[in-house]
Parts: C-alpha cells; sequence; structure tokens
C-alpha cells in the first residue's frame, strides 16, 4: 500500500499501451489502487489518447494536390538550382558548375532505367564519362558522385542524425544535419567511413564535401 | 517489406507517375501531421507542399534502410518545424482557425478544442503524440524521425498526453475533484 517507488513514466505509458508483462502489469496495477497520483497519470494517459485517437484524418484539397504535384522540380540542378543556392547548400562556383551538370544530365535523361538502385551516382557517373572529365571544378568541389548539392555519400547509418554528427566530432570531423535530416560532414570519405565504423546501418545518411 | 518499394524504386528512376502514387498513398497522412502540429490548413499545404519538393529531389539518395512513410513523415516534420518560426513573426498568418465559411473545406476545420489544447503543447511533445496516437507510428519510428532515442519519444508521449487531458478537463476531475 505504500507510494514510493512510483512506476517510471515509461512503464506507467507500457501499463496503458498493454505493453508490459503479466508480472510486472500486476505489480503496476497493484501499485495504482494504492497511489492516486500514478492512477492521475494514467487516467489521463488513457484521456490524452482517446481524445487524439478521435481526431479525424485532415484531406488536402484536390486543388491543393494538383497544384503541388505540379510544382515539384525537373529533377535535375538546372530548375533547382535556385533552391539549392536559397539554401546554401552549393558551395563553390555553383552557377558555371550547375549549369555544365545540368546540360549533361538533361542529355542522359532518357538513359534512366539500368536497373540500378542508385540513379543519382549512376546520372553523375555517366555526366563524367560524357564530359570527358571536363568539368574539373565539379570534381573538386563533390568528388563528382552524387553532384546535385549534397556532397558524397559515404553511407546510411543508424540515427538519430545528432549522435551521428557527435561520433563525428569525436574523431574531429565538423559535421551538420541539413534539413532533410542528411548529415553533411567535412572531411574525406574515408575518414568519416573510419569514424562511422561501428555505427550499424540506418535513415541517415552521410555525405562528405 | 516496405509495401512502397516497388513504386519507390520507379520513382528513383525519375518515374513521376509512380511518385505521384506514393503521394497519394501517404498524403493524407502527411497532411494531418502538419496540420496538427502546425495547427493551420494553410501552413500545412505549404508544408507538405515543400516536403514533396524536398522528397521528390533527395528520393535518388534514399537507400531503403528505414521505410519510405518513415523516411517522408521525417521530412514533414523537419518542413514543418521550419515553418513554424517564420510564421510566428507574421501576424496575419496567426491563429488560422476558425475556418473562412466560404472556403469548401470549412466543414473539416480543425476541430477547434483538441487543437487549441495541442497548440498549446510544447512542440517535441505535439509531434510526438500526433505522430504515435494520430498516425499510429511505432516508438522507433518516431525516434528516426524525430532524431532522438527511444526513451525520449515515450517520455513525450507521456507528457504530451498527459498535458492535452489536462488541457481538455477529461480526465482531472475524476482524479482530483475530491481532494
Amino acid at each position: 500500500m505504500m507510494a514510493e517507488q512510483h512506476p517510471s513514466e515509461v512503464t506507467l505509458l507500457s501499463y496503458v499501451e498493454d505493453d508490459l508483462t503479466t508480472g510486472a502489469r500486476q505489480d503496476v496495477a497493484e501499485h495504482l489502487v494504492a497511489c492516486r497520483e500514478c492512477a492521475g497519470h494514467v487516467r489521463r494517459l488513457e484521456a490524452g489518447r482517446a481524445a487524439l485517437r478521435s481526431a479525424p484524418p485532415l484531406e488536402l484539397s484536390d486543388e491543393s494536390r494538383a497544384r503541388m504535384l505540379a510544382s515539384l522540380p525537373d529533377r535535375h540542378p538546372r530548375r533547382s538550382l535556385s533552391d539549392y543556392v536559397r539554401r546554401g547548400l552549393l558551395i563553390a562556383a555553383p552557377v558555371a558548375v550547375a549549369a555544365g551538370l545540368a546540360a549533361v544530365v538533361f542529355t542522359t535523361d532518357p538513359q534512366f532505367g539500368g536497373g540500378d538502385d542508385d540513379e543519382g551516382a549512376a546520372v553523375a557517373e555517366d555526366a563524367g564519362e560524357a564530359e570527358g572529365g571536363g568539368d574539373a571544378q565539379m570534381e573538386q568541389s563533390t568528388g563528382a558522385a552524387d553532384a546535385t548539392a549534397l556532397g558524397t555519400l559515404v553511407r546510411n547509418v543508424a540515427g538519430p542524425a545528432s549522435a551521428v554528427v557527435n561520433a563525428l566530432a569525436a574523431e574531429g570531423i565538423d559535421a551538420e544535419v541539413d534539413e532533410s535530416g542528411s548529415v553533411i560532414a567535412q572531411g574525406t570519405a574515408a575518414d568519416v567511413r573510419a569514424a562511422l565504423e561501428d555505427r550499424p546501418s540506418g535513415i541517415v545518411a552521410v555525405y562528405v564535401r | 517489406m516496405d509495401p512502397d518499394e516497388e513504386l519507390v524504386r520507379r520513382a528513383k528512376k525519375g518515374d513521376r507517375f509512380a511518385f505521384e502514387r506514393l503521394v497519394a498513398e501517404h498524403e493524407q497522412r502527411m497532411y494531418t501531421l502538419a496540420a496538427r502540429v502546425l495547427g493551420s490548413r494553410e501552413d500545412a499545404a505549404d508544408a507538405v507542399q515543400e516536403a514533396l519538393v524536398r522528397a521528390w529531389l533527395a528520393l535518388p539518395r534514399f537507400r531503403g534502410e528505414a521505410r519510405f512513410s518513415t523516411w517522408l513523415y521525417r521530412i514533414v516534420v523537419n518542413t514543418s518545424h521550419d515553418l513554424r518560426p517564420k510564421r510566428r513573426e507574421a501576424p496575419t498568418d496567426e491563429l488560422p482557425e476558425p475556418a473562412d465559411p466560404r472556403d469548401r473545406f470549412a466543414e473539416q476545420e480543425l476541430s477547434g478544442e483538441l487543437q487549441r489544447a495541442l497548440n498549446a503543447l510544447d512542440e517535441t511533445y505535439r509531434a510526438a503524440v500526433v505522430l504515435y496516437d494520430v498516425l499510429g507510428c511505432s516508438y522507433a519510428e518516431i525516434a528516426e524521425m524525430t532524431g532522438v532515442a527511444e526513451g525520449t519519444v515515450k517520455s513525450r508521449i507521456f507528457r504530451g498526453r498527459g498535458e492535452l487531458a489536462e488541457r481538455l478537463g477529461t480526465a482531472v476531475q475524476e482524479t482530483e475533484s475530491n481532494e
């Protein structure tokens, strides 16, 4: 009947969500009989859940949807260049480089469909070959792999992105999280790969530039 | 494994039709997420539009380690977050409810009491409860989307639901009325 040793927040949530084993559930239930404070938490958790789950799904209007789909840029840098520049994602000599890349990607567009699961890299490689290495500036700034804006993809690792940044910082590599949640590191691909060697694969894309 | 895998593969190659079908599959949840987090239909439409552009451009780099939906909703969380400070400085867009009666979707206006209670929550709590209780995402998915540990997600759900219930005044009377 003692109310000290309250179950943790996580345990109370698990109780409400029915995620506890039978024994643990029984322990919490006995505590709740004796503890008004925790019983109040449980009631609020249930009431909050009920209110949220009664919220109806919301629908975009047909007009909004059509407008959004129509506004998607072409997926090559010519059209999206202003986006990249606005977000500060391109670094050195962006206009000349991207204009050159845009022209090349445009000409290779019809070749899409090689069964490759990494189209970005494939296109950029095609671009490099077609250009005969004529775009040294691009290679210098991005490594020419996935050269649209973010740099070269090193690996996709488990998140959260902030932890990836910290892991890189611990190895002396500066990095930041961009707006889509990718990590952009300043350094060589080899260093970054080594720094993240122990990290399992996951959703966070790590780029170097 | 990921029900979207086939369409994602095609969309990555630049197939807009495949991308539109992915959008059709997820737009309701993307929009519901943004609207509940931002408290405004107009802002939500902007957030979803921005998210779709980012998703379309970033799709070639999506490797499929997480489900496509997790990746997509994470972008919506980010675009919604990015939109908030800007909108705060623009008072004309504040407090979008109640609906303009000329809006043909007025009948779908964000349900007043719940949305007001949601708006009053800390943004991180609000995102957590909307993702978990309204969209039905798992703790692990929410952790990936919001960049925090699962334990933090659970704590945010605990606090978000609790505060929400207090603001809605539903659970409180039962527990504290007979002091």
